[in-house]
């Protein structure tokens, strides 16, 4: 080891402690400002111009609401989890599936990916009232929220599988490497950085399509809950089923990118992490 | 494995080029003893990667013959290691773990790659690194991973592609210095395509240079200085003469 080579990155081994976590609050503080100011000034709103309810129901009426009708949204919510959850695990299948099949072989890619692509030019509102007329409302729900998860995924994921670099895939194979080897484990690795992008993408999208397929046909969900809700101008309720589906929308995405965090550690330090081994 | 002798035989291959045929090599022939390490310089362009990727059956020559001890090796492919200039080391794996898929690949157990990639990085100075990913290492470090790699690999053929291409001056020559010691103490056969006189110079039992393309072989210069060179080879009067010649030749072979 020579100096010119030790003079280059020798990188912390060091994890955030307790100082770390704080400046990271910091960080996150600009971004907490907006959606408190706006909230602040509607209950300012509220206050001065006392619309009434059904127009504008304040941030602390819909709170109570919140509180008061928990069990109510929660059951709702769950349904609305579950439609989510079991769409993005069926896009990401299918999707997957797909993403391989079309980067493979170039007969698929020409027979199946612009169909990928004009499945999305289609609105899923347009679509989506088709699946409860053959469907019970569990599994047409599951499918419009697959329908409109699975495309990020697709895209993302044939970008990724053709992106290994090919010096990579040239010496493994004059190391004695297969192709299925290679592809074990150079290809799909090294698309697993875009595909993530485009599940962060698709956890969100799902949660959008549960609740269009809640909208068109169904008997819980949040989506259904808020159509009710609107009928019979309990606006409240309506704002509460948005705070829920935000929630859950952003707590898909954090699953998402936690779950990035742990597959593939090398992104985000110069070290294996004491919890990974092999 | 005892390292092997290595011939090209009038190797021809064009690719597909707008309209006409572009011809890349253009009956290459020479050949490699078994321990023997031959540089092959040339202008940049003049096809040397593709003559590489030919060597190691990672492409077909659309005429002529590679060989391996003396016989005809169509089927090559694994072969001959080759060590592109991009270290070509995989991100997702610690520096440890992409020494050992060289070892994996030549048919070792899990645990014996483990083990035998951790004695190298410590042998050749990257102890204390095996746990970082390589974008947390410099240029030079990463190039001595990458060859740990290909001593680990087992094969005692080694297609080296401007392996130092993309260093510093000084970083350059602590490689290359470590290349000589590798070579010295295995003795593979190695082809060293560079564009680098001095390295080649430096390194090389002999010297190809080839034409601009179509390659062919313009000259050979064989390089007779002492063992171990060191820089301070660069500064005896065979370096300049053999550094002349070869200059000689690239000039003359860019106008044919």
């Amino acid at each position: 080891m020579t100096t010119a080579d030790r003079l280059g990155a020798v990188p912390r081994r060091s994890r955030p402690g307790a100082a770390g976590l704080a400046r990271r609050a910091a960080r996150l503080l600009p971004a907490l400002l907006l959606p408190l100011g706006g909230v602040a000034a509607w209950q300012l709103v509220a206050w001065l111009a006392d619309p009434r309810p059904w127009l504008l129901p304040s941030p602390l009426d819909v709170l109570r609401t919140m509180a008061a009708e928990h069990d109510r949204l929660w059951f709702h919510a769950q349904g609305t989890i579950r439609g989510s959850l079991l769409g993005l695990a069926l896009a990401l299948a299918a999707g997957l599936a797909l993403a391989v099949g079309i980067s493979a072989s170039r007969a698929l890619d020409r027979a199946v990916y612009p169909w990928v692509v004009a499945s999305q030019a289609i609105p899923i509102l347009a679509v989506a009232p088709l699946f409860p007329i053959w469907l019970d409302y569990g599994p047409s729900q599951l499918l419009v929220a697959a329908l409109i998860a699975f495309f990020p995924i697709v895209v993302t994921g044939v970008d990724g599988l053709r992106a290994v670099d090919p010096e990579i895939a040239r010496t493994l194979r004059t190391l004695g490497a297969g192709r299925l080897w290679v592809w074990r484990h150079a290809t799909f690795p090294a698309a697993l950085p875009a595909l993530f992008s485009g599940l962060r993408m698709a956890a969100v999208f799902s949660v959008t399509g549960a609740v269009v397929a809640e909208y068109v046909g169904a008997d819980r969900g949040l989506g259904y809950l808020s159509e009710i809700a609107t009928g019979q101008f309990q606006t409240d309720v309506v704002f509460a089923c948005i705070a829920w589906l935000g929630a859950i929308g952003v707590a898909l995405f954090g699953l998402v990118t936690l779950a990035e965090r742990l597959v593939l550690p090398y992104r985000y330090r110069s070290t294996r992490p004491r919890w990974r081994t092999g | 494995m005892s390292a092997p002798s290595l011939e090209a035989r009038d190797l021809t291959l064009s690719f597909p080029g707008d309209g006409e045929p572009v011809q890349v090599l253009g009956g290459v022939s020479f050949a490699v003893g078994p321990g023997e390490l031959v540089a092959l310089v040339g202008r940049s362009g003049c096809g040397k990667s593709t003559l590489l990727g030919v060597l190691a059956g990672l492409l077909e020559p659309a005429g002529g013959q590679v060989l391996l001890d003396g016989a005809p090796a169509a089927d090559r492919l694994g072969r001959l290691t080759l060590m592109p200039q991009r270290d070509a080391l995989m991100p997702w794996r610690t520096v440890a773990d992409n020494v050992a898929v060289g070892a994996l690949l030549g048919g070792a157990s899990p645990d014996e790659a483990a083990r035998s990639a951790r004695a190298v990085l410590r042998r050749y100075g990257l102890g204390g690194f095996e746990e970082h990913y390589p974008h947390a290492l410099s240029g030079g470090m990463r190039q001595r991973a990458a060859l740990a790699r290909t001593l680990l690999g087992g094969r005692r053929g080694w297609l080296l592609d401007e392996p130092f291409g993309a260093l510093d001056a000084l970083t350059r020559a602590d490689l290359v210095a470590a290349l000589e010691a590798l070579w010295a103490e295995h003795r593979p056969t190695v082809v060293l395509v560079t564009h680098d006189l001095d390295e080649a110079l430096l390194l090389a039992d002999r010297v190809l240079v080839l034409t601009s393309r179509p390659a062919r072989v313009a000259d050979e210069v064989p390089v007779r200085l002492p063992r171990p060179r060191g820089l301070a080879a660069s500064t005896r009067p065979e370096f300049a003469r053999a550094k002349a010649r070869i200059l000689e030749a690239l000039s003359t072979g860019a106008a044919a």
